[in-house]
C-alpha cells in the first residue's frame, strides 16, 4: 500500500464531522491546531456533555466536571458574538447535586437562545444524595425553564421531577404553547408532580410520539390528553391508572407493566388506533372506545373488566383468564345490509372470531344496532359447528338493540344463535333503552 | 483492460456468488490518478455517489472509463473493499457482528496518514457511510491527546502567531489539563 510522507491536507467538511464526534473537550482543544480547525469548531452544531463513569461517589470528580468543562465552556460560548443554531445539547450527568441546578438551567438558557433542536438532559443523582433525600434531590423543571421552548422538536429527559407547568390565568390572550415546534418526547425515571403530565403534553400541540419508562407519578395516575399524539408508549411506570383522552391521531400503543400496580386503562376517543400491546399483570379494567379498526394484543392476567366501544373491524387477541365481564359495543350500521338480507355471509366469520376471544368471561353486555347482525343461520352453524366461540363460562349476557325482533321466528332464530356462540348460556336479558338516563338498562 | 500486479482485490474477482451471475453484472470502469484501471462491479459503483452521479444523472455509456484524477490506486482498492462489503451485509438481517469485525481489520494495518488520506478520498468520492466510519477511527485515535501531539501526526500547521495563540488558549485552559486523570 502506498504511504504518503505529508499528511493530506483535511477540507473543512472533514474536519467538522471528525469535531462533531468529539466530547466537547477534546473538540476544544482540537481548535487549538489551526485557525481552520478554529473556525469550523465555532460552527458545529452540537453540545454533549457527558460525565461518564459509573455512578460512585466521586464528588471531587463531579465538581471537576461542572466547574471545569460546563461553567467554563459556557463562558467561552457567551464570548462568541455570532450565535449560531444548536442542533442539539446533552447533558449528562451521573452525580447531580441540587446545587448544580443554576448551571443546568444556564446551559438550558443558552441552547434555548440559540434555538436548539434536540435537547437530552439526564441528571442522575448522586448515590449518596439520593439515599439521603430521594426524589427531593432531583432537578426540578419549571414552567420558566421552558420559557423559550420554541425551537424544540425533540424532548428526552431523565431523572428529573417535572412540576405542573400550566399558567393559570390565561383567560384572555390566547394560550401560548411553550413547546409548539416539539415531535417526539421521552421520559425516563422522571417524576411528575400532580396532573404535571397532562399539562406537559398539553403545552405540545405537534407532538406525535410519547414514551414513558420507568415514571412515577405524585397522584398515581397517568393522564394524557393530546390530539395530534401518533404514537404512545409506557413502560414499567409507577402508575394505577392510564387515562388517555382525545386521542384522535393516535395509532399505535404500547403498555408494559409487570412490576407495578397498573389496575386499570381508559382510552377515549381512539378513533385511529391501529395497533395496541399490551401486558399488564395487575390490569383489572380496560377500557377503549371509538376504534374502527385496531389490531390489539392484550395479555392482562388479571383482568375481570373489558369494555370495548367500536367496530367490528377491530381485532382482539385476548389473554385474559380471569374475566369476569365483558361488555361490547358494536356500532356497526348493519340496518341497511340486512334488511334485505340473503347473501353471502359477510360479517359472520369476523363476529364469530371475535367473540371467541371471551371465551374466559363470565357475564356479557353486547350492544348492536339490530338483532339481525347477531343471527347465525343454521347452515352456517352446521358448517362452521367446530369453530364456534365457545363461550363455556358465559352464563348471563345482557342484550341491547336499537331494532328488536318482534316475531316469534326471529326471537327463536336468535335464540338459537346466541346459545351456539355460548351452549351453556343460562339468562338472556334484553335491556330497553332509558330515555330519561340515556342509556340501555 | 491493464491491471496492476499487487492489486487482485480491485479485479472484477470479488468473492461474488457465482461467475455467471458476475457476467451478467454490467461493469464500470474507472482510472485513478496514478493511471491504474479498476473494473467495479455495477452495484458496488453505484455507492459512490460521484460515479452514480457521473454515469445515471449524465447518461453516460458505460464504456466510458472515468478519470478520478483525486484517488490512488490503493485507496481505490480499499474503498471498494469497503463498498463491496457494505452491499453484501444489505442483504444480511443479523450482519452487525460481521461488520464491526470487517470494520476492525479494515483499519488495523493504516497508519494515521493512510488514514486521512482515506477520508479524504471517502469525502470526494462521496460514500456517506464509509466516510462516517472513518471519521469515527480518526476521532477515537485524537480523542486523549494533547494539541501537539495531533498537530504533528495530522501535518497540520500552527498558523497562529504567539500572541494568537496565547489568547486563545487562554480562554480555555481546563481544554489541555488533566488529560489522563480527568473525564474525556
Amino acid at each position: 500500500m502506498a504511504i504518503n510522507t505529508v499528511p493530506p491536507h483535511l477540507p473543512d467538511l472533514v474536519i467538522h464531522r471528525i469535531i462533531r464526534l468529539l466530547p466537547t473537550k477534546a473538540a476544544v482543544r482540537m481548535s487549538f491546531l489551526s485557525k481552520q480547525w478554529e473556525g469550523v469548531l465555532s460552527s458545529v452544531p452540537i453540545l454533549d456533555f457527558d460525565e461518564g463513569d459509573e455512578n460512585d461517589n466521586n464528588l471531587v470528580r463531579h465538581r471537576k466536571f461542572v466547574d471545569n468543562i460546563l461553567k467554563r465552556y459556557l463562558e467561552l460560548c457567551k464570548k462568541e458574538k455570532q450565535k449560531q443554531l444548536l442542533d442539539k445539547f446533552r447533558l449528562c450527568m451521573t452525580r447531580y447535586l441540587s446545587a448544580d441546578a443554576t448551571v443546568v438551567n444556564e446551559w438550558l438558557r443558552y441552547s434555548m437562545e440559540r434555538s436548539v433542536k434536540e435537547l437530552d438532559i439526564s441528571l442522575r443523582v448522586d448515590k449518596s444524595y439520593w439515599l439521603w433525600g430521594g426524589l427531593r434531590s432531583y432537578y426540578c423543571l419549571s414552567r420558566k425553564a421552558l420559557a423559550n421552548a420554541n425551537s424544540i422538536t425533540t424532548l428526552n429527559l431523565e431523572y428529573m421531577r417535572i412540576k405542573n407547568i400550566s399558567r393559570f390565568g390565561s383567560s384572555t390572550a390566547k394560550p401560548i404553547r411553550l413547546l409548539p415546534s416539539l415531535k417526539a418526547m421521552s421520559l425516563k425515571n422522571v417524576h411528575f408532580d400532580t396532573n404535571a403530565l397532562l399539562y406537559l403534553t398539553g403545552e405540545c400541540p405537534s407532538m406525535e410520539s410519547l414514551s414513558l419508562t420507568s415514571c412515577s407519578f405524585a397522584n398515581f395516575e397517568i393522564c394524557v390528553s393530546n390530539s395530534s399524539l401518533r404514537s404512545f408508549g409506557v413502560k414499567q411506570c409507577k402508575a394505577g391508572e392510564i387515562r388517555v383522552y382525545e386521542a384522535v391521531n393516535l395509532e399505535s400503543l404500547t403498555v408494559v407493566s409487570s412490576s407495578f400496580e397498573l389496575e386499570s386503562m381508559i382510552f377515549r376517543e381512539c378513533y385511529n388506533l391501529k395497533y395496541m400491546n399490551i401486558f399488564a399483570r395487575h390490569l383489572k379494567v380496560f377500557q377503549l372506545d371509538g376504534c374502527y379498526d385496531v389490531k390489539a394484543t392484550i395479555n392482562a392476567p388479571k383482568l375481570c373488566d373489558f369494555n370495548f366501544e367500536g367496530y367490528l373491524k377491530s381485532e382482539f387477541s385476548l389473554k385474559a383468564p380471569k374475566l369476569w365481564s365483558a361488555s361490547i359495543l358494536l356500532w356497526d350500521n348493519w340496518d341497511g345490509e340486512f334488511l334485505n338480507f340473503d347473501g353471502p355471509w359477510k360479517h359472520l366469520p369476523r363476529l364469530r372470531d371475535f367473540l371467541g376471544e371471551f371465551k374466559a368471561t363470565k357475564g356479557m353486555t353486547l350492544l348492536v344496532s339490530h338483532f339481525k347482525a347477531l343471527i347465525f343461520p343454521k347452515e352456517f352453524r352446521e358448517t362452521f359447528s367446530s369453530s364456534s366461540p365457545k363461550l363455556l363460562n358465559l352464563k348471563v349476557l345482557d342484550l341491547a338493540m336499537e331494532n328488536a325482533p318482534t316475531n316469534m321466528r326471529d326471537k327463536k332464530d336468535l335464540t338459537n344463535s346466541l346459545l351456539w356462540i355460548a351452549p351453556t348460556l343460562q339468562e338472556i336479558n334484553q335491556l330497553e333503552y332509558n330515555e330519561e338516563l340515556e342509556m340501555y338498562v | 483492460m491493464s491491471t496492476s500486479t499487487d492489486n487482485n482485490a480491485s479485479i472484477t474477482q470479488e468473492s461474488g456468488p457465482s461467475a455467471a451471475v458476475q457476467d451478467i453484472q454490467k461493469k464500470i470502469v474507472v482510472r485513478t490518478a496514478d493511471g491504474e484501471v479498476f473494473n467495479l462491479k455495477e452495484e458496488v459503483a453505484m455507492e459512490i455517489d460521484i460515479i452514480k452521479t457521473f454515469f445515471q444523472e449524465d447518461s453516460i455509456s458505460y464504456e466510458t472509463v472515468m478519470p478520478l484524477p483525486n484517488v490512488e490506486g490503493w485507496e481505490m482498492v480499499k474503498v471498494i473493499e469497503y463498498c463491496t462489503k457494505h452491499v453484501e451485509l444489505k442483504h444480511k438481517v443479523d450482519g452487525y457482528k460481521e461488520r464491526k469485525a470487517f470494520q476492525a481489520l479494515f483499519v488495523q494495518n493504516l497508519s494515521t496518514k493512510s488514514l486521512l488520506a482515506l477520508t479524504n478520498t471517502a469525502n470526494y468520492l462521496e460514500v456517506k457511510y464509509l466516510l462516517d466510519f472513518l471519521c469515527q477511527a480518526v476521532s477515537e485515535q485524537i480523542k486523549n491527546k494533547d494539541v501537539d501531539y495531533v498537530r504533528e501526526l495530522f501535518g497540520v500547521e500552527n498558523d497562529f502567531n504567539d500572541e494568537e495563540y496565547e489568547q486563545v488558549k487562554a480562554e480555555a485552559p481546563w481544554a489541555h489539563e488533566n488529560l489522563n486523570n480527568d473525564l474525556h
